[in-house]
């Protein structure tokens, strides 16, 4: 059914675009919104209790939608995770999350995440029961048949009766290499200088790092087997840096109660699938967080109680097959200058690769080809950030 | 009384007359002079029957010789008289306005038997056979018998009214006499009863866009009379005083509105097409979410409580590519009449309003059609006799808009996509005798669209239905009709083999009605019937679609249920000034619940004078059946729901009242309405509900109440060189959940809140000026409140990117609208003889380019920001252009 709600979106998409000579979208503002605000600070709670692992708790309060505030963390509250008994594992604060050890936890009991928040009192989460999740079985890729795009899919399942419900997180991480593997440097002091090929080696690999933001949840309610196959996740562009060189993708995958998954399922459709004609209508995203203190409070955020599997896949270039490196051709424009234009280049955003051949075999010293910086020095776009995990040595 | 609003038929200018050439020169001259320069000009005698109005023609000729005999036949001709020759002499008769067929048996006394090519042949028979041909102001026709006159008082009179041109029935024609006040008004196959004094009488017959005419009559007892009325071709300056126009004032119901086609397709629209259901949103009290939405909200009613009918059958999507079109084919339709306040007695099933569309019957006297092309859509229909006494018109429509999909931009990937819709409308109509008529009507209509080879949607309305009238006895009329309704959805997703998909819904029902008709007395009619209803919904099957699919086939039991009701209603003249129309509708449904409910109509009218009355009304209805949708707009995978033990029927209740007067001769029309309604158990969707598939719905949707009111004022001319209406309404529409015990989790705490078509102020205009009988302009203009909106009051972080939190329902509103469209109406030459017409309309959508917010929407874009949008589906002017043909 969520495809359904989806393609709703997508009718009124192209409701809108059928009529393109007419329809628009335009920007707007939340700040022109003239509602009231009244200082809403509601408390959000972010994050599970992972069974057999260690829980990372965050908690702070919403802000105002046109503020571009940082997280307004909430310190010093005490959080512990309880079970029907009433026995509790104490957390830790490790700025901006608390820590608490379920590494011990019962499978076969409940528990339930509590805070006590300075200043505003006690909550607590549901009790509920341990959800077991079930490996990942893959995680695949599928291109788009124009060779636009890369899918990255998860497939999962598990042989319970009752029907399975997934979220997934990633955290990806790629390599990627410089266009031109450049032999000069510049600088405004040094002038033109030849480069090392440590500094080479410097230039030339990068690393980026993404995690998931969008919410990807899917579930087997309407199937007979609980088999979720080739489940999308995220969109990999064919002019993407992930695709240059090493993609890797670390899933991580939660299986929930079906009240849990009613939540993110709100909670999706109010971040991506709304303003359409046949849009479904913004709802009230109801969290299983309580105020035990002013039981009328409203309270955001829902915690889930499940062990957690992770899979992590790498990607290569010639995996991807549909990677191209240079689309817009800005790096293959390479441009032979004369010694006089150098400091100009240097100034806007360009770097020399080598100096200019002559027929005789000489170089010629006083004329050098450059390009966009970036071309040369992937660190213009990239860190030095390489995973600890990286199944390379390039430095 | 002697002053009726009537009055003004007496009068009845000359259009002014000029033709070529200098040899005869008549100036400023009467009818009897005119007929002198007639008769010297004739070889043949010439007879000649002077009326009423005939001394007030005055009459200008200016002609050569050779050409005066048929200047002076065209100037009468064009005021109404009719020249016919029989038996070697020229009649020039008052008769054509209204040529009338005499009682059936009033020739089966004469030697000459009705000859069936030529009712103006049985007319000169008539006349010659007739002693009082020449004293005779204008023909009076008897009714009953002279020898045997009836006993009592009064008799009753009824028969047909029917077109001249076409022969199909005239409806919303109205005979009035001034006499004994007696009125009726044609019914959907044209047919009146009357109630009159035995004696002379004199009946006025008016009506929209036909010539004005008055029957004399001499009646003895009971008959039959069939009327002829002819359209008016010319606008001439004529004072002419329509039914229209005086509907408000004149007639019992409060809050009705009926729209003739004609009117309709003026209308600017957009992309030109005329369309049948949006002309209602021009009406006051009538609002929609926004443009291209599928449905409409009628004095703060939802969506789903509006009865769509279309020949009796039930149409449960009457819209066409999401909500643009509506289903109906405007060349096949005749009339609409929407009831937004008192409901007659002989509808009911839904709480807010009934919208009736109505077809014509199809020319009787020869085959014709037309060819229309728009910007989207073609369409083509055809009518015509098939025997003597049968006749069909048959209509299909389509579109061409994938060309539109295909402009789309490639990063869309809607651009392989696909949309199309088709409609058919059948009618058959055989009149077995005066007595006796069947109708026949289909109705297909399909809409199917695709974004990519993965996903389609596909949804179909189908009806059919058999209605006899039969008028068994002077006093009594039945009409017994039988249907089937039908309404589908379906959509598969293939994009992912093993969660591959078609899922599908449907509702069919049949239905039986019986109707009766009795005019008990000169001040009482009543109205009573019977009628069942049986419903059949499959509310989901949801099925593998493929062989990779793992999706468990499920379907959703059937649901089944029985609705019935008997209805008896009393129109009571109790003097001539006050008028009652009261009536009480016994619902009852059965399900895995049975429901019981009766229900109340009453309106009532008082003349304060002529041309000031002043209305009241109360009326009260069950609805069984209900829409669930999460959605702004009507989309195409709402479910339908019937009410069973968990589901309570929603019940309404309104009362209104009203003034109404018509000012400027009769010419303007102005009403003020104000209504409060109440409404109970309206289901509004729970927070996140999927509604599709779900086999406990009633868990998912919640109960609330609703109540509305408003106030609304209108000024309408309907005819004349300027014409069209104003409105502006003032109305509210608040929603409540209701029903439980803890209101903490109630959407919005319990408390009252506006429903998204909550648009306080709303003005509309319809205007239409005719510069000649060719060209006219039309003008539309829009203006309301925006509509409430949900949007959110914080954001938080959560899961890598801010989320939104939305406050109240609906707190907050997008900003006003306002659309201003505007159209040249070029009609058809007025060759009479040419064999096609061609007419076309050329307009501009949205003048004034205005970008109006269909709705606001908030996106989270990367981790940092969340964006604003806001959507206008018609963010600029969309021009347009319509071709038709006529043959």
């Amino acid at each position: 059914m969520k495809k359904l709600i989806r393609y709703n979106t997508l009718l009124a998409l192209m409701m809108a675009g059928m009529l393109l000579f007419s329809a628009c979208i335009y920007d707007f503002s939340p700040s022109e919104l003239e509602i009231d605000r009244n200082q809403l600070e509601l408390i959000v709670v972010e994050g599970d209790i992972a069974v057999g692992d260690y829980s990372y708790i965050k908690i702070y309060t919403t802000i105002p939608l046109d503020t571009t505030m940082h997280v307004p963390y909430i310190t010093g509250a005490a959080v512990w995770v309880e079970d029907a008994e009433g026995v509790k594992i104490q957390g830790i604060e490790q700025n901006p999350f608390y820590v608490i050890n379920t590494t011990g936890l019962s499978h076969d009991k409940e528990y339930k995440l509590c805070m006590d928040i300075p200043g505003r009192g006690l909550y607590e989460s549901k009790l509920q029961s341990v959800i077991e999740t079930p490996p990942i079985d893959s995680i695949t890729f599928s291109i788009k048949d124009d060779n636009t795009e890369l899918y990255i899919e998860v497939t999962t399942h598990n042989d319970a009766s009752e029907p399975l419900y997934c979220k997934w997180t990633y955290e990806s991480d790629w390599e990627f290499q410089s266009y031109h593997i450049p032999q000069l440097g510049y600088s405004p002091s040094l002038g033109m200088y030849e480069l090392s090929n440590y500094e080479k080696s410097l230039m030339k690999n990068c690393w980026g790092s993404e995690s998931s933001i969008d919410i990807y949840i899917a579930n087997t309610e309407q199937l007979s087997q609980n088999l979720i196959y080739k489940q999308k996740l995220n969109t990999i562009g064919y002019a993407d840096k992930k695709l240059d060189y090493l993609y890797s993708i670390l899933v991580t995958q939660t299986a929930m109660s079906h009240e849990a998954y009613v939540y993110w399922n709100n909670l999706k459709k109010n971040s991506s699938e709304l303003g359409g004609i046949f849009s479904p209508l913004p709802v009230e995203v109801e969290g299983n967080i309580i105020s035990v203190t002013d039981p009328d409070e409203v309270a955001l955020g829902y915690v889930s109680v499940s062990t957690k599997s992770a899979l992590r896949r790498f990607i290569t270039r010639e995996e991807a097959k549909i990677y191209d490196s240079d689309p817009l051709g800005e790096c293959s424009r390479v441009e032979p200058y004369a010694k006089n234009l150098w400091p100009d280049l240097y100034n806007s955003n360009m770097l020399p690769i080598n100096y200019v051949m002559l027929e005789s075999g000489q170089l010629n010293k006083n004329e050098a080809r450059w390009c966009r910086n970036f071309c040369t020095d992937c660190r213009f776009i990239g860190t030095k950030n390489k995973p600890s995990y990286w199944p390379n040595d390039h430095i | 009384m002697k002053r009726t609003i009537f009055a003004l038929l007496a009068l009845l200018f000359a259009v002014p007359f000029m033709a070529a050439g200098q040899d005869n020169y008549y100036r400023n001259i009467g009818i009897d002079s005119l007929i002198n320069i007639f008769r010297s000009i004739n070889e043949s005698p010439v007879y000649f029957v002077p009326d009423r109005t005939s001394s007030n023609l005055i009459f200008t000729v200016n002609s050569a010789s050779d050409a005066l005999d048929r200047e002076i036949r065209s100037a009468l001709q064009e005021n109404g008289y009719v020249i016919s020759e029989f038996n070697g002499s020229l009649f020039v008769l008052k008769s054509t306005g209204l040529t009338a067929a005499l009682p059936v048996d009033y020739f089966k006394s004469e030697e000459q038997s009705p000859k069936e090519s030529a009712r103006q042949q049985e007319y000169i028979d008539a006349l010659i056979n007739a002693s009082d041909v020449a004293t005779s102001q204008n023909k009076t026709y008897v009714i009953g018998s002279k020898e045997q006159p009836k006993k009592g008082g009064s008799a009753y009179l009824s028969g047909y009214v029917r077109d001249s041109r076409s022969g199909e029935p005239a409806v919303g024609v109205v005979l009035y006499d001034s006499k004994s006040k007696a009125v009726a008004q044609s019914d959907a196959y044209g047919f009146y009863k009357l109630l009159l004094p035995l004696g002379e009488c004199a009946l006025d017959v008016s009506g929209y866009s036909l010539e004005d005419s008055k029957v004399h009559l001499m009646v003895y007892g009971d008959g039959v009379l069939d009327v002829v009325v002819k359209e008016k071709v010319f606008a001439l300056n004529s004072v002419v005083v329509s039914a229209e126009n005086t509907n408000k004032v004149r007639n019992n119901e409060i809050g009705i509105e009926k729209v003739r086609i004609d009117r309709i397709k003026k209308v600017p629209a957009v992309f030109g097409e005329a369309d049948v259901v949006k002309i209602i949103l021009t009406l006051p009290g009538v609002k929609s979410v926004g443009e291209a939405s599928g449905g409409f909200n009628v004095r703060g009613g939802a969506t789903d409580q509006n009865l769509v009918l279309f020949n009796g059958g039930t149409v449960y999507n009457p819209s066409h590519l999401f909500g643009v079109f509506s289903a109906f084919n405007p060349d096949v339709v005749n009339d609409i009449e929407l009831y937004k306040s008192s409901i007659p007695v002989e509808y009911g099933g839904r709480i807010s309003s009934v919208l009736d569309v109505r077809s014509r019957e199809g020319n009787n006297k020869k085959i014709t059609g037309s060819l229309g092309v728009g910007l989207l859509t073609a369409r083509a229909h055809l009518e015509g006799p098939i025997s003597k006494k049968t006749t069909f018109i048959f209509g299909a429509r389509g579109t061409y808009s994938d060309w539109l999909l295909g402009l789309l931009p490639e990063d869309t990937g809607y651009n392989n996509g696909t949309a199309s819709f088709y409609d058919f409308t059948l009618g058959v109509n055989h009149k077995f005798n005066e007595k006796n008529s069947i109708h026949l009507n289909g109705y297909y209509s399909t809409d199917a669209f695709k974004f990519s080879v993965d996903t389609s949607y596909r949804y179909e309305n189908a009806n059919a239905s058999l209605r006899w009238k039969n008028n068994f006895h002077e006093k009594h009329s039945m009409e017994l009709s039988a249907g089937y309704d039908y309404y589908t959805y379906s959509t598969f997703d293939k994009y992912n083999p093993v969660n591959s998909y078609e899922l599908s819904f449907r509702i069919s029902q049949a239905f039986a009605k019986l109707k009766f008709k009795s005019l008990l007395s000169r001040s009482h009619t009543i109205t009573y019937g019977v009628e069942a209803l049986g419903y059949d919904l499959a509310p989901g099957s949801f099925l593998p679609y493929g062989k990779e699919s793992l999706v468990t086939p499920k379907v959703l039991d059937k649901e089944q249920a029985l609705e019935g009701a008997v209805y008896l209603s009393d129109s009571w003249k109790i003097s001539e000034k006050l008028f009652l129309d009261y009536g009480a509708r016994m619902t009852l449904f059965r399900s895995d619940k049975f429901y019981a409910a009766p229900e109340l109509r009453i309106s009532g009218r008082y003349m304060v004078s002529p041309k000031v009355s002043f209305k009241a009304g109360f009326n009260s209805m069950n609805q069984y059946i209900h829409m669930l949708s999460n959605t702004t707009a009507i989309s195409p995978t709402d479910i339908w729901k019937l009410s069973d033990s968990k589901i309570e029927p929603q019940t309404g209740w309104q009362a209104a009242a009203g003034i109404y007067a018509s000012m400027a001769s009769n010419r303007i029309e102005a009403s003020v309405e104000a209504y409060y309604k109440k409404m109970d158990h309206y289901l509004d969707y729970k927070s996140g509900a999927v509604l599709v598939m779900n086999d406990n719905i009633a868990a998912d949707v919640v109960q609330t109440e609703g109540k509305a009111y408003g106030i609304e004022a209108m000024i309408k001319k309907p005819l004349g060189k300027l014409n069209g209406w104003m409105s502006y309404t003032y109305s509210r529409a608040q929603l409540r959940e209701s029903g439980r015990q803890d209101n903490s989790s109630a959407i919005n705490g319990g408390n009252w809140y506006n429903a998204s078509f909550d648009k306080p102020h709303d003005f509309k205009l319809v205007g239409n000026y005719k510069f000649t009988h060719r060209f006219s302009i039309s003008l539309n203009a829009d203006y309301s409140t925006g509509r409430p909106v949900t949007v959110p009051i914080a954001k938080y972080q959560y899961n890598g990117a801010y989320r939104l939190y939305y406050g109240n329902r609906n707190n907050y509103r997008i900003p006003d609208y306002f659309r201003l469209d505007a159209a040249i109406n070029v009609e058809p030459t007025h060759k009479l003889k040419a064999f096609t017409h061609f007419s076309f309309t050329l307009g501009v959508y949205n003048v004034t380019g205005r970008k109006n917010v269909y709705s606001i929407y908030f996106e989270t874009e990367g981790n940092s920001e969340i964006k604003g949008y806001k959507l206008s589906i018609f963010g600029g002017q969309i021009p347009y252009i319509n071709l038709n043909f006529k043959f």
